[in-house]
């Protein structure tokens, strides 16, 4: 198990080697480091612009909406009990999405739209709880937590759409369409720093929580038997998620999927065992995001593809693997 | 000093406010005592798991009062409670790849710090006795959800174990053993009781029943709160304690009859000092 998990760290260190060297202009790794461990002494040159202005925030920026939306998906599912949880699935990113588009109509700066964006995705997550609990005793309904996660992006790509075409500009509305279809390019530190910030926090309390998931695991009455505070517990670990999805939103749009296919693969790697998982799954979602941008920046040279539609791309079959082969739990 | 789990005029069913469905069971009085074994009886349908759920405070009474120690199970932390009242359901989810012996260490839960798993030398051994009382030695590192059902029970089981609680109320744990881990069971409620420590069980088996039993608790819709019922709602009648007593008192053919529609035969067992109950056949 270590061998394999330093196998991925590995992978992951060279995908953001690769994400730094690679495309329009190719910068040999030696000098790549070079630049940004041993800076030459007060010459900023052309190369230093590239890795410090362009790429090194782009392949942090990846790493970290990869992790925050692996780890949010990772923490969904083992919640509602099924494997199918992502927070663009439930809901959870367009509600988040709104927070961000009201912040950007009413002009905030951007550190504060992480906050706005937890505020839209937790508000539709008790939303689609609400609407999935339901009769079940235990976890929350597959369909139920899926259509209610459609309805609800439905309405608040609606409430988006709508509240941009009369309040803002044309030119915020084609921002904001851009920055929907889900993407990475032109993030800059000043974007990043206080958003990994908020990922950082959501990150620590998903791991503080891997006691909590394995005793939920067991169902809320062997858990509440066990002492656990099962409503409070599962509202922590929500919160966490939702953080985690919403500072992904605000950094990079609607990237769908990574939630989904991320903790998939971990757990055909890795098992399933709790605390591996909150790290593995994290970790592999990184490394989705960072080779996904990487296609997204070198297929097509003369016009990089939108992250989201290539995640789409990849994650929309696999979800439909995914549900062709758990069609029995989805129609309880 | 004993402590005691006790129900004080006692209503149970489900259902919230609005939408109030009919108590399963009411009017319970009934005090458990520490090194005290309870067994309840009745019909399926009767409400011996509703009853177990609220002495194990997963369900909020409709009415009455349940105390522990002489305090409200309501009014106490969870985890306090859990120090001192380990349950174990009918069946419990073991979906995930957990080993055996990270199940029974998720009993030492409600004693460690919330973010914390690691056990002490003492926890860890008492988790190795635990494992080791209900034959799951060598069966550490097995993945639970490769047990068998039998398995899977007397892994909760372990794990309520090593909870280390005061009271421990067990709702049917016999139902998927083979009858020498019937019997397993019977000695391990035997020991707890030596431990001085108070069991509420709901056994079906007359025979383990009389075996292990101090206070027998037989529950049951008596024909008249039935008919009275059926006269004023439609909602069927809740079900009440029938008897409350030894075995003697509570295992007699008339009673048993009346609540089962049974005929039963008792006889005195050649080897042993209780009796063997065999249901003959059911009463039209």
């Amino acid at each position: 198990m270590l061998v394999k998990l330093s196998a991925l760290i590995l992978f992951t260190i060279v995908l953001m080697l690769a994400n730094l060297c690679l495309g329009d202009i190719m910068v040999q790794p030696l000098e790549a480091l070079q630049t940004i461990f041993a800076p030459p002494a007060a010459q900023p040159g052309q190369l230093h612009d590239v890795i410090f202005g362009i790429r090194l925030p782009r392949l942090l920026t990846a790493a970290l909406v990869g992790l925050a939306l692996a780890t949010s998906g990772y923490l969904l599912q083992a919640l509602s009990r099924n494997d199918l949880a992502d927070p663009y699935l439930t809901g959870v990113s367009s509600g988040a999405a709104l927070g961000v588009a009201f912040a950007m109509l009413l002009k905030f700066d951007f550190q504060n739209i992480p906050i706005f964006a937890f505020a839209g995705g937790i508000t539709a997550s008790f939303f689609v709880a609400f609407l999935a609990k339901g009769q079940a005793h235990y976890g929350l309904s597959v369909a139920k937590l899926l259509l209610a996660g459609i309805a609800l992006s439905s309405v608040a790509s609606a409430v988006i759409t709508m509240a941009m075409t009369v309040f803002g500009t044309q030119l915020m509305a084609q921002g904001l369409n851009l920055w929907l279809l889900g993407g990475i390019s032109g993030r800059s530190w000043s974007e990043l720093i206080p958003t990994s910030f908020y990922v950082a926090v959501g990150f620590v309390a998903a791991l503080a929580t891997a006691k909590q998931l394995s005793l939920l695991s067991l169902g809320e009455e062997a858990a509440s038997s066990l002492g656990l505070n099962v409503g409070r517990s599962q509202v922590i670990i929500l919160s966490a998620a939702v953080l985690l999805a919403s500072s992904a939103v605000a950094l990079s749009g609607m990237v769908g999927f990574v939630g989904l296919v991320a903790p998939h693969i971990s757990r055909r790697l890795f098992g399933r065992a709790v605390r591996l998982q909150l790290v593995t799954s994290g970790l592999t979602g990184a490394c989705l995001v960072l080779f996904s941008d990487l296609l997204a920046r070198t297929l097509n040279a003369s016009q990089e593809l939108p992250l989201g539609t290539l995640m789409a791309l990849i994650g929309g079959p696999f979800f439909i693997y995914l549900l062709s082969h758990s069609l029995e739990r989805v129609n309880q | 000093m004993t402590i005691a789990l006790q129900a004080a005029q006692l209503a149970l069913g489900y259902g919230n406010q609005k939408n109030k469905i009919g108590n399963v069971i009411a009017e319970v009085n009934l005090s458990l005592t520490a090194g005290q074994v309870l067994v309840i009886q009745g019909p399926n349908g009767s409400g011996k798991s509703t009853l177990m759920k609220g002495l194990a405070r997963q369900l909020k009474p409709a009415a009455g009062t349940i105390s522990l120690d002489g305090k409200n199970i309501w009014q106490m932390n969870i985890g306090e409670f859990a120090r001192q009242v380990a349950y174990v359901p009918q069946s419990v989810e073991l979906p995930w790849e957990m080993t055996v012996h990270e199940l029974v260490s998720l009993g030492r839960n409600p004693h460690q710090k919330w973010w914390s798993t690691a056990l002490s030398t003492s926890e860890s051994a008492l988790v190795a006795a635990a494992m080791s009382r209900c034959g799951l030695d060598g069966m550490g590192r097995r993945k639970v959800n490769e047990l068998s059902e039998g398995e899977k029970q007397r892994a909760t089981m372990a794990m309520a174990l090593a909870q280390e609680p005061h009271f421990i109320l067990l709702d049917e744990p016999t139902a998927n053993l083979d009858f020498r881990y019937q019997l397993e069971l019977i000695a391990i409620i035997k020991e707890l009781k030596a431990q001085n420590i108070g069991v509420a069980a709901i056994l079906h088996d007359l025979n383990l029943c009389a075996r292990v039993a101090d206070q027998v608790l037989l529950v049951g819709k008596s024909k008249h709160n039935a008919e009275k019922s059926a006269e004023i709602s439609l909602q069927p009648a809740a079900s009440s304690i029938v008897a409350l007593g030894s075995v003697k008192e509570v295992l007699q053919p008339a009673q048993l009859r009346a609540v089962f529609d049974v005929d039963l035969t008792i006889v005195p067992d050649p080897d042993g000092d209780c009796d063997i109950y065999i249901p003959r056949s059911v009463i039209n």
